[in-house]
Protein backbone atom coordinates (compact mmCIF):
# COMPACT_ATOMS: atom_id res chain seq x y z
CA UNK A 1 0.00 0.00 0.00
CA UNK A 2 1.20 3.14 -0.71
CA UNK A 3 0.71 6.47 0.36
CA UNK A 4 -1.38 8.51 -1.92
CA UNK A 5 -0.03 11.94 -0.81
CA UNK A 6 3.91 11.15 -0.54
CA UNK A 7 6.44 12.35 -3.43
CA UNK A 8 7.62 9.05 -4.21
CA UNK A 9 6.35 5.57 -4.10
CA UNK A 10 8.16 3.54 -1.77
CA UNK A 11 11.70 1.53 -2.30
CA UNK A 12 10.48 -1.89 -4.08
CA UNK A 13 7.11 -0.80 -5.03
CA UNK A 14 8.20 -1.23 -9.11
CA UNK A 15 10.56 -3.57 -10.48
CA UNK A 16 11.80 -2.91 -13.57
CA UNK A 17 11.80 -4.63 -16.65
CA UNK A 18 13.93 -3.90 -19.45
CA UNK A 19 16.63 -1.51 -19.97
CA UNK A 20 16.41 1.73 -20.53
CA UNK A 21 16.16 2.50 -23.92
CA UNK A 22 16.58 6.27 -25.40
CA UNK A 23 14.54 7.05 -28.99
CA UNK A 24 15.04 10.15 -30.60
CA UNK A 25 11.62 11.87 -30.63
CA UNK A 26 11.72 15.21 -33.02
CA UNK A 27 14.52 16.81 -35.53
CA UNK A 28 16.51 18.47 -32.27
CA UNK A 29 19.78 16.26 -31.77
CA UNK A 30 18.90 17.16 -27.97
CA UNK A 31 14.97 15.77 -27.96
CA UNK A 32 15.63 12.36 -26.86
CA UNK A 33 13.14 10.22 -24.62
CA UNK A 34 14.63 7.35 -22.16
CA UNK A 35 12.33 5.04 -21.42
CA UNK A 36 11.63 2.46 -18.71
CA UNK A 37 9.53 -0.02 -17.72
CA UNK A 38 8.19 -1.05 -14.43
CA UNK A 39 6.45 -3.45 -13.19
CA UNK A 40 3.89 -2.46 -9.94
CA UNK A 41 1.66 -4.46 -8.13
CA UNK A 42 -1.49 -3.94 -10.06
CA UNK A 43 -0.61 -2.12 -13.13
CA UNK A 44 2.98 -1.81 -15.84
CA UNK A 45 4.41 1.76 -15.83
CA UNK A 46 5.69 3.27 -18.71
CA UNK A 47 8.29 6.08 -18.12
CA UNK A 48 9.11 8.77 -21.50
CA UNK A 49 12.07 10.81 -19.51
CA UNK A 50 12.82 13.61 -21.55
CA UNK A 51 15.27 16.67 -20.81
CA UNK A 52 13.36 17.96 -17.91
CA UNK A 53 9.96 16.41 -17.97
CA UNK A 54 9.14 12.67 -17.24
CA UNK A 55 5.84 11.25 -18.36
CA UNK A 56 3.98 8.26 -16.84
CA UNK A 57 1.58 6.00 -18.50
CA UNK A 58 0.03 3.69 -16.82
CA UNK A 59 -1.88 -0.25 -18.16
CA UNK A 60 -3.53 -1.44 -15.49
CA UNK A 61 -3.68 -5.54 -15.88
CA UNK A 62 -7.04 -5.60 -15.72
CA UNK A 63 -7.19 -3.31 -18.66
CA UNK A 64 -4.35 -5.03 -20.53
CA UNK A 65 -6.41 -7.65 -23.52
CA UNK A 66 -3.01 -8.98 -24.78
CA UNK A 67 1.12 -8.56 -24.73
CA UNK A 68 1.96 -8.62 -28.18
CA UNK A 69 6.07 -9.49 -28.89
CA UNK A 70 7.46 -9.52 -33.09
CA UNK A 71 10.62 -10.71 -32.96
CA UNK A 72 12.87 -8.11 -35.41
CA UNK A 73 16.05 -8.57 -37.18
CA UNK A 74 17.73 -5.26 -34.79
CA UNK A 75 20.84 -7.74 -33.39
CA UNK A 76 21.44 -9.12 -36.36
CA UNK A 77 21.68 -5.57 -38.28
CA UNK A 78 23.68 -4.35 -35.54
CA UNK A 79 26.09 -6.98 -35.49
CA UNK A 80 26.77 -6.62 -39.25
CA UNK A 81 27.07 -2.70 -38.46
CA UNK A 82 29.66 -3.22 -35.86
CA UNK A 83 31.80 -5.76 -37.89
CA UNK A 84 31.57 -3.28 -41.18
CA UNK A 85 33.26 -0.34 -38.59
CA UNK A 86 35.24 -2.94 -37.27
CA UNK A 87 36.64 -3.81 -40.89
CA UNK A 88 36.66 -0.11 -41.72
CA UNK A 89 38.77 0.79 -38.85
CA UNK A 90 41.12 -2.81 -39.00
CA UNK A 91 42.11 -2.60 -42.48
CA UNK A 92 43.89 1.05 -42.56
CA UNK A 93 45.58 -0.52 -39.04
CA UNK A 94 47.37 -2.84 -41.64
CA UNK A 95 49.13 -0.35 -44.39
CA UNK A 96 49.27 2.47 -42.08
CA UNK A 97 53.37 2.90 -40.60
CA UNK A 98 52.80 5.13 -38.13
CA UNK A 99 52.58 3.79 -34.72
CA UNK A 100 50.40 5.84 -33.12
CA UNK A 101 47.80 5.77 -35.56
CA UNK A 102 47.74 2.76 -35.97
CA UNK A 103 47.02 1.76 -32.12
CA UNK A 104 44.11 4.33 -32.31
CA UNK A 105 42.88 2.43 -35.25
CA UNK A 106 43.48 -0.97 -34.00
CA UNK A 107 41.47 0.15 -30.01
CA UNK A 108 38.88 1.55 -32.33
CA UNK A 109 38.52 -1.66 -34.01
CA UNK A 110 38.13 -3.70 -31.01
CA UNK A 111 36.05 -1.25 -29.29
CA UNK A 112 33.57 -1.77 -32.18
CA UNK A 113 34.08 -5.64 -32.39
CA UNK A 114 33.63 -5.63 -28.24
CA UNK A 115 30.20 -3.78 -28.87
CA UNK A 116 28.85 -5.65 -31.66
CA UNK A 117 29.84 -9.21 -29.76
CA UNK A 118 28.02 -7.99 -26.79
CA UNK A 119 25.43 -6.89 -28.72
CA UNK A 120 24.74 -10.18 -30.17
CA UNK A 121 25.05 -11.88 -26.37
CA UNK A 122 22.52 -9.95 -24.81
CA UNK A 123 20.08 -12.16 -26.72
CA UNK A 124 17.71 -11.96 -29.69
CA UNK A 125 15.53 -9.07 -30.30
CA UNK A 126 11.98 -8.12 -30.45
CA UNK A 127 9.60 -5.15 -30.22
CA UNK A 128 6.54 -5.69 -27.25
CA UNK A 129 3.04 -4.15 -27.32
CA UNK A 130 0.54 -3.95 -25.19
CA UNK A 131 -3.02 -3.82 -26.43
CA UNK A 132 -6.18 -2.28 -24.08
CA UNK A 133 -9.17 -1.77 -25.03
CA UNK A 134 -8.60 1.98 -26.35
CA UNK A 135 -4.89 1.77 -27.85
CA UNK A 136 -2.16 -0.63 -28.36
CA UNK A 137 1.47 1.13 -26.88
CA UNK A 138 4.56 -0.23 -27.68
CA UNK A 139 6.87 -0.50 -24.80
CA UNK A 140 9.90 0.38 -26.36
CA UNK A 141 12.58 -1.00 -23.35
CA UNK A 142 11.54 -3.71 -24.28
CA UNK A 143 13.67 -5.10 -26.91
CA UNK A 144 15.44 -8.15 -25.67
CA UNK A 145 13.47 -11.40 -25.83
CA UNK A 146 14.81 -12.26 -22.47
CA UNK A 147 13.26 -9.34 -21.16
CA UNK A 148 9.74 -10.44 -22.57
CA UNK A 149 10.06 -13.73 -20.83
CA UNK A 150 10.36 -12.08 -17.51
CA UNK A 151 6.98 -9.53 -18.61
CA UNK A 152 5.32 -12.62 -19.57
CA UNK A 153 6.41 -14.51 -16.13
CA UNK A 154 5.66 -11.41 -13.86
CA UNK A 155 1.60 -11.01 -15.64
CA UNK A 156 1.45 -14.80 -15.52
CA UNK A 157 2.72 -14.88 -11.45
CA UNK A 158 -0.11 -12.20 -11.56
CA UNK A 159 -2.44 -13.57 -12.67
CA UNK A 160 -2.35 -16.34 -10.85
CA UNK A 161 -2.06 -13.85 -7.61
CA UNK A 162 -5.99 -13.15 -8.92
CA UNK A 163 -4.76 -9.39 -10.22
CA UNK A 164 -5.33 -9.71 -13.48
CA UNK A 165 -8.11 -10.95 -15.38
CA UNK A 166 -8.42 -14.70 -15.32
CA UNK B 1 -12.41 -14.53 -28.59
CA UNK B 2 -10.31 -10.89 -28.85
CA UNK B 3 -9.13 -9.07 -31.58
CA UNK B 4 -6.41 -7.54 -32.24
CA UNK B 5 -4.97 -5.05 -34.70
CA UNK B 6 -1.58 -5.53 -36.83
CA UNK B 7 1.22 -3.03 -34.54
CA UNK B 8 2.88 -2.73 -37.52
CA UNK B 9 0.81 -2.03 -40.25
CA UNK B 10 -2.54 -1.22 -38.25
CA UNK B 11 -4.37 -2.74 -41.54
CA UNK B 12 -5.91 -6.22 -40.67
CA UNK B 13 -6.85 -7.96 -37.41
CA UNK B 14 -5.62 -11.10 -36.02
CA UNK B 15 -7.93 -13.32 -33.20
CA UNK B 16 -6.73 -14.92 -30.54
CA UNK B 17 -8.57 -17.14 -27.80
CA UNK B 18 -8.72 -15.52 -24.61
CA UNK B 19 -6.62 -16.68 -22.11
CA UNK B 20 -3.98 -18.26 -24.81
CA UNK B 21 -0.29 -17.45 -25.98
CA UNK B 22 -0.63 -17.79 -29.93
CA UNK B 23 2.08 -17.32 -32.97
CA UNK B 24 0.00 -15.41 -35.50
CA UNK B 25 0.83 -13.85 -38.70
CA UNK B 26 -0.63 -10.83 -40.18
CA UNK B 27 -2.72 -11.32 -43.65
CA UNK B 28 -1.46 -8.04 -44.42
CA UNK B 29 2.13 -7.58 -43.91
CA UNK B 30 2.62 -11.57 -42.88
CA UNK B 31 4.68 -10.25 -40.00
CA UNK B 32 4.74 -13.12 -37.36
CA UNK B 33 3.53 -12.46 -33.59
CA UNK B 34 3.64 -14.02 -30.45
CA UNK B 35 0.63 -13.03 -28.74
CA UNK B 36 -0.56 -13.34 -24.99
CA UNK B 37 -3.94 -12.78 -24.78
CA UNK B 38 -5.74 -12.08 -21.46
CA UNK B 39 -9.17 -12.88 -20.61
CA UNK B 40 -11.68 -9.49 -20.82
CA UNK B 41 -12.44 -8.06 -17.27
CA UNK B 42 -15.79 -8.94 -15.79
CA UNK B 43 -17.99 -7.01 -15.74
CA UNK B 44 -19.48 -6.33 -12.47
CA UNK B 45 -21.30 -2.71 -13.56
CA UNK B 46 -21.84 -0.77 -10.60
CA UNK B 47 -24.82 -1.04 -8.42
CA UNK B 48 -26.51 1.72 -6.15
CA UNK B 49 -29.08 1.49 -3.27
CA UNK B 50 -31.68 4.06 -2.43
CA UNK B 51 -31.71 4.66 1.07
CA UNK B 52 -34.84 2.84 2.78
CA UNK B 53 -34.79 4.63 6.00
CA UNK B 54 -33.97 8.19 7.74
CA UNK B 55 -31.15 6.21 9.37
CA UNK B 56 -29.12 4.80 6.51
CA UNK B 57 -25.99 6.80 6.14
CA UNK B 58 -26.43 8.85 2.73
CA UNK B 59 -23.70 9.52 -0.16
CA UNK B 60 -22.33 12.76 -0.28
CA UNK B 61 -23.00 13.35 -3.43
CA UNK B 62 -26.23 11.49 -3.93
CA UNK B 63 -28.51 11.94 -0.87
CA UNK B 64 -30.98 9.36 -1.78
CA UNK B 65 -28.22 6.68 -2.43
CA UNK B 66 -27.25 4.56 0.41
CA UNK B 67 -23.44 5.21 1.36
CA UNK B 68 -21.30 1.99 1.09
CA UNK B 69 -18.33 2.84 1.78
CA UNK B 70 -15.40 5.77 3.34
CA UNK B 71 -13.57 7.94 1.18
CA UNK B 72 -9.92 7.00 2.58
CA UNK B 73 -8.47 10.37 1.77
CA UNK B 74 -11.38 12.89 3.13
CA UNK B 75 -13.65 10.77 5.02
CA UNK B 76 -16.58 11.53 3.64
CA UNK B 77 -19.33 8.93 3.12
CA UNK B 78 -19.77 7.53 -0.90
CA UNK B 79 -21.83 5.48 -2.43
CA UNK B 80 -20.16 2.77 -5.30
CA UNK B 81 -21.07 5.27 -8.04
CA UNK B 82 -18.93 7.79 -6.41
CA UNK B 83 -15.90 5.46 -5.34
CA UNK B 84 -12.70 5.23 -7.31
CA UNK B 85 -10.48 2.72 -6.53
CA UNK B 86 -6.79 3.36 -6.61
CA UNK B 87 -3.75 2.04 -5.38
CA UNK B 88 -6.05 -1.08 -3.31
CA UNK B 89 -7.91 2.62 -1.31
CA UNK B 90 -11.33 3.72 -2.37
CA UNK B 91 -11.21 7.98 -2.80
CA UNK B 92 -13.82 9.92 -3.96
CA UNK B 93 -14.64 12.43 -6.76
CA UNK B 94 -13.71 15.56 -4.78
CA UNK B 95 -10.14 14.14 -3.24
CA UNK B 96 -9.68 13.05 -6.96
CA UNK B 97 -10.60 16.71 -8.52
CA UNK B 98 -9.23 18.65 -6.03
CA UNK B 99 -5.82 17.83 -5.77
CA UNK B 100 -4.73 17.51 -2.13
CA UNK B 101 -1.81 19.65 -0.76
CA UNK B 102 -1.78 21.26 -4.44
CA UNK B 103 -0.46 17.93 -6.26
CA UNK B 104 -2.46 15.35 -7.93
CA UNK B 105 -2.84 11.79 -6.06
CA UNK B 106 0.53 10.12 -6.61
CA UNK B 107 -0.71 7.51 -8.64
CA UNK B 108 -2.79 9.42 -10.79
CA UNK B 109 0.32 11.56 -11.65
CA UNK B 110 1.20 11.67 -15.07
CA UNK B 111 3.84 14.28 -15.49
CA UNK B 112 6.55 15.81 -13.25
CA UNK B 113 9.17 18.35 -14.06
CA UNK B 114 13.14 17.11 -13.02
CA UNK B 115 13.99 20.18 -11.73
CA UNK B 116 17.80 18.29 -10.29
CA UNK B 117 18.37 16.83 -13.65
CA UNK B 118 18.02 19.89 -15.14
CA UNK B 119 19.94 21.95 -12.80
CA UNK B 120 22.85 19.17 -13.15
CA UNK B 121 22.65 19.39 -17.24
CA UNK B 122 22.44 23.42 -17.11
CA UNK B 123 25.67 22.88 -14.71
CA UNK B 124 27.38 20.39 -17.19
CA UNK B 125 27.46 20.72 -20.64
CA UNK B 126 28.67 24.15 -20.94
CA UNK B 127 31.65 23.36 -19.33
CA UNK B 128 32.41 21.90 -22.97
CA UNK B 129 32.38 25.99 -24.18
CA UNK B 130 33.67 27.49 -20.66
CA UNK B 131 32.20 30.56 -21.77
CA UNK B 132 29.07 30.07 -21.11
CA UNK B 133 29.56 29.41 -17.44
CA UNK B 134 29.31 32.48 -16.95
CA UNK B 135 25.48 33.27 -17.11
CA UNK B 136 24.85 29.18 -16.38
CA UNK B 137 26.52 28.28 -13.03
CA UNK B 138 24.36 30.48 -11.31
CA UNK B 139 21.42 29.64 -13.07
CA UNK B 140 22.70 26.02 -11.90
CA UNK B 141 22.59 27.24 -8.49
CA UNK B 142 19.45 29.12 -8.75
CA UNK B 143 17.57 26.15 -10.30
CA UNK B 144 18.64 23.41 -7.64
CA UNK B 145 18.07 25.58 -4.80
CA UNK B 146 15.11 27.05 -5.97
CA UNK B 147 13.26 23.45 -6.85
CA UNK B 148 15.13 22.08 -3.47
CA UNK B 149 11.70 21.41 -2.30
CA UNK B 150 9.60 20.42 -4.86
CA UNK B 151 9.17 16.49 -5.68
CA UNK B 152 11.52 14.87 -8.16
CA UNK B 153 10.36 11.51 -10.34
CA UNK B 154 7.44 9.34 -8.60
CA UNK B 155 10.59 6.60 -8.31
CA UNK B 156 12.85 7.11 -5.01
CA UNK B 157 15.61 9.32 -6.19
CA UNK B 158 18.10 11.19 -4.28
CA UNK B 159 19.44 14.73 -4.43
CA UNK B 160 22.76 14.15 -5.91
CA UNK B 161 22.06 15.58 -9.12
CA UNK B 162 21.14 18.55 -7.10
CA UNK B 163 24.29 18.80 -5.26
CA UNK B 164 26.69 17.51 -7.73
CA UNK B 165 24.95 20.90 -9.96
CA UNK B 166 25.74 22.82 -6.82
CA UNK B 167 29.08 21.41 -6.47
CA UNK B 168 29.87 21.78 -10.17
CA UNK B 169 28.27 25.56 -10.59
CA UNK B 170 30.40 26.65 -7.13
CA UNK B 171 34.00 25.35 -8.71
CA UNK B 172 32.82 27.25 -12.59
CA UNK B 173 31.86 30.37 -10.52
CA UNK B 174 35.69 29.94 -8.89
CA UNK B 175 37.43 29.07 -11.71
CA UNK B 176 35.62 32.35 -13.49
CA UNK B 177 36.46 34.65 -10.56
CA UNK B 178 40.39 32.92 -10.01
CA UNK B 179 40.70 33.88 -14.49
CA UNK B 180 39.09 37.34 -14.06
CA UNK B 181 41.69 37.87 -11.10
CA UNK B 182 44.71 36.76 -13.49
CA UNK B 183 43.40 39.13 -16.33
CA UNK B 184 43.13 41.30 -14.13
CA UNK B 185 46.53 41.02 -12.53
CA UNK B 186 48.17 40.57 -16.32
CA UNK B 187 46.32 44.03 -17.60
CA UNK B 188 47.84 46.05 -14.72
CA UNK B 189 51.36 44.15 -14.84
CA UNK B 190 51.34 45.17 -18.56
CA UNK B 191 49.44 48.53 -18.29
CA UNK B 192 52.82 49.89 -15.56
Amino acid sequence: MIDLNSQAVPKGYYRRIGGRLGRQLGPLPLAISIARVMIGPDHILLIDGGLVFERYHRFYFRDIEAVIVRKTITRVLSLILMLILTALFALPAVFVTDEFARTVLIVCASLTLLLGIIGWFRGPTCACYIRTAVQTARLYPICRMRHTRTLFAALASIRLQGMAPE
Amino acid sequence: MIRVPCPECRKAEMTVENGMRMEMTCPNCNRAFDILAFDPPENTGCVTQNRISDTDPACFDHPGKRAEHVCDLCGRLICPLCAFTIAGRRICTHCISSRRNGRPILPLEHRRALYDGLAFRIALWPTILFYFTLFTAPLAIFTAVWNWRKPSSILPRTRIRSIAAILIALMQIVLIVILLIAIATAIRQYGD
